[in-house]
C-alpha cells in the first residue's frame, strides 16, 4: 500500500462538495466589526416601519425566460453519470423551452443569440411537469428515491394514455386532449434561480433558500 | 492557469461558496489521506475531512494566506479537529447526518466492488501497522512523523500546520527517528521495520 496513492472516493468528493458548498452558502458573510452597530440601527428601523416581520426569503426575477432549467434532484453541482459511457457525466439537469412554429434559423436575424427561436416560458413549472411526466427525469434512475413507494410508472416503451393530467397549479399538462400523458411521476416542484436562469428544482417552496438560491420572482 | 489558493481564499473571506468548493476539490485528496493516517479509519477519515472543512470555513477570517498555498493550514485544522473529534462531531451532527459515504459498489461491478473493499482494508491495515510503529512517540513527536514522514510534508508546511517553529519540528523529527530506531533493534530481525523504506513508501 503507497499512501500517496490513496484518494477521496470521487463519488463521496463530489457529494461531499456539495453540501459544503450549499452549507457554505447557508452561513451569513461575515460582518466587519464596525458596521454591525449600523446595520443593526438598520435592522431596527426597518422592523419598527413594518408591523408584520415574517421569514426573510430572497427572490431575483429572471428576465430571459426561453430555456428552463430542470433539475434532476435538490443538488445544484453533482454531475450525474450518463448510463453506457463509463466515466462520462452531464449537468446535473437537462434545458427545456418551447420552440417557434416555423422559425427560419437558416435566416435568424440574430445569430448570436443562442436562445434564438424559443419562446418566453410563462409557466416554468408546468413546463418541467412534462419533462417529469414523460421521464425525461428519470432516464438514469438518479431520482427514483424521489418516487414514493407504491407509485407505479408506466412499463418503459409504453404508449401514453393519460387524460386530463394536471401539473401541482391544476393546469393542464397537455391543453391539447389529443396530447397524452406518459404517468410517470411528477414530484412537487419549485422555481428558483441559477446563474440568471430559471431552475426548477424538486422539493417545497423553501428548497431554494435550502440550497441558498432565490426564488423565482412571480 | 487557475487561481491560485490565496486568490481562492480571499474570496472566501468575502463568503464566495464557490471558491471554496473549489479549495475542497483541491486539496480534499491530501486532507484525506492525512486523515486517514491519524485515525487508521476509512470511514472516520471521511468524516474528519468533512469537519476539517467546515471548521476551515468557520475560521476563514482567521487566515490570512500569505503562500501559495492553504494545505498546511488545513492539516493543521484537521490535526485540531482529529483531538477535538467528539466536539467536532457534536457541533456538526446536523451535517454529518447528511453526510454521503463512499459505497465502494457504487457504478461498480462485483468483481471491482471486492477490489474496492480490499484496496480499503489494505490501506487501513497498513495506516494501523505503521501507527503502531509510533506508539512510543510522545503526542508532538508523533505529529511529525504523520505530517512529514507519512505524508510527505516539508519540515516548514509541517511547522505551518502545528504552528510551532521549524526548529521545534527538526528536533522532534530527530527525536522521533532515534526512538523508532531504538525500537527497531528491540524486535526479532525478521520484524524489523527499515525506517528509510517506510518513509520512501509512505511519501
Amino acid at each position: 500500500m503507497n499512501l500517496s496513492e490513496v484518494t477521496y472516493p470521487r463519488d463521496t468528493k463530489n457529494r461531499v462538495q456539495n453540501l459544503l458548498v450549499q452549507e457554505a452558502r447557508r452561513t451569513p458573510k461575515l460582518i466587519p466589526r464596525w458596521r454591525k452597530p449600523a446595520m443593526l440601527t438598520f435592522a431596527g428601523l426597518a422592523l419598527a416601519g413594518t408591523t408584520a416581520a415574517g421569514v426573510y426569503v430572497a427572490m431575483a426575477p429572471v428576465e430571459d425566460k426561453r430555456d428552463i432549467r430542470c433539475y434532476y434532484r435538490a443538488d445544484l453541482t453533482t454531475r450525474l453519470p450518463v448510463v453506457g459511457v463509463p466515466g462520462e457525466t452531464k449537468n446535473p439537469y437537462i434545458t427545456t423551452g418551447i420552440f417557434i412554429a416555423g422559425f427560419d434559423t437558416e435566416n435568424n436575424p440574430n445569430p448570436e443569440d443562442r436562445n434564438a427561436g424559443m419562446k418566453q416560458v410563462v409557466d416554468p413549472i408546468n413546463q418541467c411537469s412534462r419533462s417529469w411526466d414523460m421521464g425525461n427525469m428519470h432516464q438514469t434512475g438518479v431520482n427514483d428515491d424521489l418516487i414514493p413507494e407504491g407509485f407505479v410508472s408506466p412499463a418503459p416503451g409504453a404508449m401514453p394514455t393519460g387524460e386530463g393530467v394536471r401539473d401541482q397549479n391544476g393546469k393542464p399538462l397537455f391543453p391539447d386532449p389529443a396530447i397524452k400523458a406518459s404517468g410517470n411521476y411528477i414530484p412537487f416542484l419549485t422555481a428558483c434561480v441559477v446563474d440568471n436562469t430559471v431552475a426548477v428544482i424538486p422539493g417545497p417552496a423553501e428548497v431554494c433558500a435550502r440550497l441558498g438560491i432565490p426564488t423565482l420572482e412571480k | 492557469m487557475g487561481e491560485t489558493d490565496e486568490d481562492l481564499w480571499r474570496k472566501c473571506i468575502a463568503g464566495n461558496a464557490d471558491a471554496f468548493g473549489m479549495l475542497f476539490d483541491r486539496h480534499a485528496d491530501a486532507v484525506f489521506r492525512y486523515c486517514l493516517s491519524r485515525c487508521g479509519s476509512w470511514h472516520d477519515a471521511e468524516e474528519l475531512v468533512s469537519i476539517t472543512f467546515l471548521e476551515a470555513w468557520r475560521q476563514r477570517n482567521r487566515l490570512r494566506p500569505e503562500r501559495d498555498t492553504v494545505l498546511p493550514w488545513l492539516l493543521g485544522v484537521a490535526t485540531n479537529a482529529n483531538r477535538n473529534r467528539a466536539r467536532g462531531s457534536r457541533r456538526h451532527a446536523d451535517f454529518l447526518a447528511r453526510l454521503p459515504h463512499s459505497d465502494p459498489r457504487h457504478g461498480e461491478s462485483e468483481a471491482d466492488h471486492a477490489e474496492s473493499v480490499a484496496s480499503r482494508l489494505d490501506a487501513e491495515r497498513a495506516v494501523r501497522e505503521l501507527l503502531d510503529t509510533t506508539a512510543g512517540l510522545n503526542d508532538g513527536e508523533r505529529d511529525v512523523v504523520i505530517l512529514c514522514l507519512m505524508n510527505g510534508a516539508g519540515q516548514e508546511e509541517a511547522a505551518k500546520a502545528l504552528g510551532v517553529r521549524i526548529g521545534t519540528v527538526k528536533s522532534r523529527l530527530h527525536r522521533a527517528r532515534a526512538k523508532l530506531a531504538a525500537m527497531n533493534q528491540e524486535l526479532d530481525p525478521i520484524e524489523k521495520l527499515d525506517t528509510t523504506i517506510v518513509e520512501a513508501r509512505m511519501s
